[in-house]
C-alpha cells in the first residue's frame, strides 16, 4: 500500500528512468536526522535562572547551526550509503563535421600484399595499410561523427555512428586478425547506409569505402544500392587498395577488353552512376592516402545535433563531500564549545 | 581603650574570615559554629512569653506606660506620691509599666532547584550557616524560632515549630545538612511555588520572618509571596551566586540549562554579551529591591559568601523600619 502511494511520486521524479539507488535499505536511516532536534543530550551547564537574562541571536543561530550540521551529516551519510547514481543516458550535443561511416573490407583478398614498387621484404598486407590509413583519418577531425562497418561475406557492425573515437580505434585494432571470406561490398555499404537511415539529414554524409574492390554486383543489388544512396544523400569516397594483380582505375580500359574481368573497374563504373558525389583514391603511396584524409576532413557542415552516450555516474561522492563539510562544521563548533565553566 | 577595641575587632574579623575556608574544606559536614547577630523590633509583641520585645499589655516591666488609679490597679508598691498630689480631686495614682515578651522568629527557606547551583559560593552551606545562626541568635534573645521550607511542595523534613528550646540551632544545622545530602531528586525542575503556602502556614500572629531565597522567581510567585507575607515583619535574605551572571568564561560557546524550568539556551560568550548580561543582572537586582520596597518589607539583605554576623546585625539595626 505504502509503495503504491509512493510509486507515482517516484516515477514523476524520474526514478528508474534517469536515476536510481544501488541499495535502498539505508533510506530507513534518514529519519535519524530528526534526533538532534528531539534529543537534548548535549553537554550543558546548569544555570539557576535564565528568565531575566538576554537571549542572543548569534548564539541561537550557533545552536541551530549545530543541529542543522548534525542533521545534514546523518542525512548525507544515509544518502551516500544508498549509492545514488545517474543512469547512463544520452546527451544532446551540437557538433560541426561530417557523418563519416567507414566501410572496411576484411575479405581474404585483403591479406594479400599491397602493390609496391620495391623489394618483397617491405611489402605489407593491404589490411595493414588500410588500418594505418583509417587510423590517420580517425585521429583527425574531432568534430566528425564516425562509425565503422567491416564486411567480408557478411557485414559486421564494428562501431555505431557516434563521437566516440576510442570505440572506432579499438574496432580498427581488432582488425589485426586476418581477413577471410568473400567481398560482399553491397551488403557492407547497405548496412552502413542503414545507420544514416534513422537520423535527420543535418550534415554531410560520407561513406569511406576501404576495399580492393574484388566484387561483382548484380543488377538488382545495383538498383537497390543506388536507391539507398539517393535516399540517404551520402557521398562516397573509395580508398582503393590496389592489389598486385589489380588494375589502376585512373586509366580507362583499353577498347574491347571485357569489363567483367576487372571487377574493381566495374565497381568504379557503377559508383559513377550513383548520382551522388563520388571520389576514388588509389592508395598507392602515403601521399595519396593523405589526400583522401584531407578531403574528408574538409567536409564542413552545418551544425549537427547528435546524442552522445554518457556513462552511469555515481552521485554518492557528492553526498560524502556534504558529509565532510558538515563534519568540519561540527568540529569547528566543538572547538568553539566550552568544556568547563571557568572564568 | 580604643586600641583594645581595635584588637578585639581584628580578632573577630580573623574568626569570621577563617570561616569560609573551613566551610570549603568540607561543605556539608561543617561543624556548627554559631554566629550571633542582633535585631530590633519596632512593633509590639502580643504574646505573653517572657522576652525582650515590648508588648502592649501592662505588667511587671521596666518600660513606663502611664498612671492609673490605685483602685484600677491595686499595687501599693507603685504608688507615685508626686503624681497623686497633682491630681484634682485627690486620688492615689499608681505607675504602670509595659511587659516585655518574646516574639516568633521564622525562617522561610526556599529549597528550589536553583539553590543547588554550584558556583563560586556554596549556597546551601550559606543557607545552613545563616539559618542556624538565626536560630542561635533568636533563642539567645529569648525569642521562639521556627522554620519552614518549600520548593514546589512544603518540605516536612525541614519544618521546625516555633520553640524556645536551647539546642534548636544545633538541631537545625543537623537537619539542614541531612536534608541537603538527601535531596538528590529536587536538584532538577523544582520551583518555589509552595513558598506562599509556607508563609501562610506560620499563622496570623505577627512575627519576624526571614525569607531566604535567591528570588529567581516568576513575577506571579513574587506577588503571591509578598501578599502572603503582608501580616509579618519580613526581611528578605537574598543569596545569589556571582558565577551565574558575572564570573562567566571570557570566550566560548556554551549551552545552558535552567535548573528550574529546564529551558535551554546557548550563549556565545564574548565581550558584548558579557556587557548585556551584566546590565540585565543589575536591572534584575534593582527591580527586586524596588519590589520589596513597594511591598513594604524591610530592605533586602544581600548575603555574600563569607558574611559576617556584625554586618548582618548592622543591617538589621539600620533597617528597623
Amino acid at each position: 500500500m505504502w509503495s503504491e502511494a509512493t510509486q507515482p511520486w517516484l516515477l514523476a521524479s524520474g526514478y528508474g528512468e534517469h536515476w536510481g539507488l544501488t541499495q535502498g535499505w539505508p533510506l530507513i536511516l534518514l529519519p535519524l536526522a530528526i534526533l538532534p532536534w528531539v534529543l537534548h543530550g548535549q553537554m550543558n551547564f546548569p544555570h539557576p535562572a535564565l528568565q531575566g537574562l538576554p537571549e542572543d541571536a548569534l548564539s541561537a543561530w550557533l545552536d541551530r547551526l549545530w543541529k542543522i550540521a548534525l542533521s545534514l551529516l546523518i542525512l548525507s551519510l544515509a544518502l551516500a550509503l544508498t549509492g545514488p547514481y545517474l543512469k547512463s543516458s544520452y546527451v544532446e550535443k551540437v557538433g560541426r563535421g561530417a557523418h563519416v561511416m567507414i566501410v572496411l573490407d576484411r575479405s581474404a583478398s585483403m591479406n594479400e600484399p599491397f602493390v609496391k614498387k620495391g623489394d618483397a621484404q617491405a611489402r605489407e598486407p593491404k589490411m595493414k595499410v588500410a588500418r594505418n590509413v583509417l587510423k590517420t583519418l580517425v585521429a583527425q577531425g574531432h568534430d566528425d561523427l564516425m562509425g565503422m562497418v567491416t564486411f567480408s561475406t557478411s557485414p559486421i557492425l564494428a562501431a555505431p555512428l557516434g563521437n566516440d573515437r576510442g570505440y572506432v580505434q579499438a574496432a580498427l585494432d581488432a582488425t589485426e586478425a586476418g581477413g577471410m571470406g568473400f567481398t560482399a561490398v553491397a551488403r557492407g555499404l547497405g548496412m552502413a547506409l542503414d545507420y544514416f537511415a534513422d537520423q535527420p539529414v543535418t550534415g554531410a554524409r560520407a561513406m569511406v569505402l576501404v576495399s580492393d574492390g574484388g566484387a561483382h554486383l548484380d543488377g538488382k543489388t545495383q538498383d537497390m544500392l543506388r536507391a539507398m544512396f539517393m535516399r540517404q544523400q551520402a557521398s562516397l569516397y573509395w580508398i582503393y587498395l590496389r592489389s598486385e594483380s589489380g588494375v589502376s582505375l585512373k586509366q580507362s580500359l583499353a577498347e574491347g577488353e571485357n569489363i567483367d574481368a576487372y571487377p574493381e573497374y566495374a565497381l568504379h563504373e557503377y559508383f559513377q552512376t550513383l548520382n551522388v558525389p563520388y571520389r576514388v583514391y588509389e592508395a598507392e603511396n602515403p601521399e595519396a592516402v593523405m589526400a583522401a584524409v584531407r578531403d574528408i576532413s574538409k567536409l564542413k557542415n552545418k551544425p549537427t545535433r547528435y546524442l552522445e552516450p554518457v556513462s552511469r555516474q555515481d552521485l554518492s561522492q557528492y553526498a560524502y563531500a556534504l558529509a565532510w563539510l558538515a563534519s568540519v562544521l561540527l568540529l569547528a563548533l566543538y572547538g568553539l564549545e566550552l568544556k568547563r565553566w571557568q572564568a | 581603650m580604643a586600641r583594645k577595641q581595635a584588637q578585639a575587632a581584628s580578632h573577630m574579623m580573623a574568626i569570621s574570615s577563617a570561616l569560609p575556608a573551613t566551610a570549603e574544606a568540607s561543605p556539608l559536614h561543617a561543624a556548627f559554629e554559631p554566629r550571633q547577630f542582633f535585631y530590633n523590633i519596632n512593633w509590639r509583641s502580643t504574646s505573653y512569653h517572657a522576652g525582650a520585645t515590648l508588648t502592649t499589655h501592662h505588667g511587671n516591666g521596666s518600660d513606663f506606660a502611664g498612671f492609673s488609679s490605685l483602685l484600677a490597679c491595686p499595687d501599693p508598691r507603685r504608688i507615685d506620691i508626686r503624681a497623686s498630689v497633682r491630681t484634682v480631686p485627690r486620688q492615689w495614682l499608681v505607675r504602670t509599666y509595659l511587659e516585655r515578651a518574646a516574639i516568633r522568629v521564622h525562617a522561610i527557606v526556599d529549597v528550589s532547584s536553583s539553590m543547588f547551583f554550584q558556583g563560586q559560593a556554596h549556597l546551601r552551606q550559606q543557607v545552613t550557616e545563616f539559618v542556624s545562626s538565626l536560630a542561635w541568635s533568636a533563642i539567645r534573645q529569648g525569642d521562639a524560632f521556627g522554620m519552614r521550607a518549600a520548593n514546589d511542595s512544603p518540605q516536612a523534613s525541614l519544618q521546625v515549630l516555633p520553640s524556645f528550646q536551647p539546642g534548636t540551632a544545633q538541631a537545625v544545622a543537623r537537619q539542614m545538612t541531612h536534608y541537603w545530602q538527601q535531596a538528590a531528586d529536587t536538584r532538577q525542575g523544582q520551583g518555589a511555588s509552595a513558598v506562599p503556602a509556607a508563609l501562610e502556614a506560620i499563622g496570623p500572629q505577627r512575627s519576624l520572618v526571614f525569607l531566604i531565597s535567591d528570588f529567581y522567581w516568576p513575577e506571579a510567585l513574587m506577588t503571591q509571596t509578598l501578599k502572603a507575607a503582608q501580616p509579618h515583619d519580613v526581611i528578605p535574605v537574598v543569596l545569589r551566586d556571582q558565577m551565574a551572571t558575572e564570573g562567566l568564561p571570557a570566550f566560548g560557546w556554551a549551552r545552558l540549562r535552567d535548573m528550574e524550568t529546564g529551558e535551554e539556551r546557548s550563549w556565545m560568550l564574548r565581550r558584548s554579551l558579557h556587557r548585556q548580561i551584566a546590565t540585565h543582572a543589575r536591572q534584575q537586582a534593582q527591580a527586586l529591591n524596588a519590589q520589596f520596597l513597594k511591598a513594604g518589607t524591610r530592605p533586602p539583605l544581600w548575603l555574600h559568601p563569607g558574611w559576617r554576623a556584625e554586618e548582618v546585625s548592622r543591617h538589621l539595626m539600620e533597617t528597623m523600619a
